[in-house]
């Protein structure tokens, strides 16, 4: 369908577009690679919420969440940020803390401006970040 | 139009990679973090033959499979029945990955503890993001 006359470009075109590209990745991935070996505190970790429960100032059904206790672990040990975010359809409350994780549990008890205890019920977050 | 049939291929075979490599893609989706996060969801029941609520949940591990349960949650509605609590383990993009159920006759008003002894499949809690807990009575446990 082309001749030579066509068929020169597009190889040309092709070869400088391949070049540029190689090039791009290469810094990008030399980039890529420094901030890898200067993170050196980014870790994978998993953080292990083995329980989660909340206090509640009595047994009416418009009770109020007071506070509750969550159970967590960390495959990585370390001293973490504790962020504790209890959520109804009434509003949410946060509680943070900074603890030492291991793979062995912490129970780490907390108390929260109350909150009532809405249905179809309460919504605990445990998010743990390395200090 | 002859005339202009290769310069228009040429650029396209130019546009083509160019397209192709400007897709946007973190290094966190190829390379993820771990798991810095889990959610628990406690369920409170609103209808007038069941207003029970949910206190507390508690996983047990063998190693890092997820192999029982143990749901602590507040009978407010007095009398005799069964009541059916269902553990269900979801990754982060809100997919089940098991569930544990058990079902059992609970008397009288206060809190009450159901024992999951299983979790259908197996899975590791490194992958379980979010557990939710939902308690319903029940006609029966058939």
């Amino acid at each position: 369908m082309f001749n030579m006359r066509y068929l020169l470009p597009l190889i040309l075109a092709l070869l400088v577009s391949s070049t540029a590209y190689a090039v791009a990745v290469t810094l990008a991935s030399n980039n890529i690679d420094q901030l890898g070996r200067g993170e050196g505190n980014v870790v994978h970790y998993y953080v292990r919420v083995l329980s989660a429960s909340v206090t509640v100032n009595n047994n009416a059904f418009n009770n109020q969440i007071t506070g509750g206790s969550v159970t967590v672990a960390s495959t990585v040990s370390g001293t973490y940020t504790v962020t504790i975010t209890v959520s109804t359809s009434a509003g949410t409350r946060t509680y943070t803390t900074t603890v030492s994780l291991s793979s062995t549990p912490t129970t780490i008890s907390f108390t929260i401006t109350p909150l009532s205890y809405t249905a179809p019920g309460v919504t605990i977050t445990v998010r743990a970040d390395p200090v | 139009m002859r005339r202009l049939a290769a310069p228009l291929l040429i650029f396209l075979v130019i546009l083509t990679p160019l397209i192709a490599y400007s897709v946007y893609m973190p290094i966190v989706a190829v390379d993820p973090l771990g798991k810095p996060e889990m959610v628990y969801s406690l369920r409170k029941n609103n209808i007038p033959s069941d207003q029970n609520e949910v206190r507390s949940a508690s996983l047990s591990l063998s190693g890092a499979t997820v192999t029982g349960a143990t749901v602590q949650f507040y009978k407010r509605i007095t009398g005799t029945y069964f009541v059916r609590t269902t553990v269900t383990l979801l990754d982060a993009n809100g997919n089940t990955l098991s569930t544990g159920t058990a079902c059992g006759s609970y008397v009288g008003i206060g809190v009450r503890t159901a024992t999951i002894t299983g979790f259908s499949p197996a899975v590791s809690i490194d992958g379980v993001y979010r557990v939710n807990v939902v308690i319903q009575r029940v006609a029966s446990c058939v």
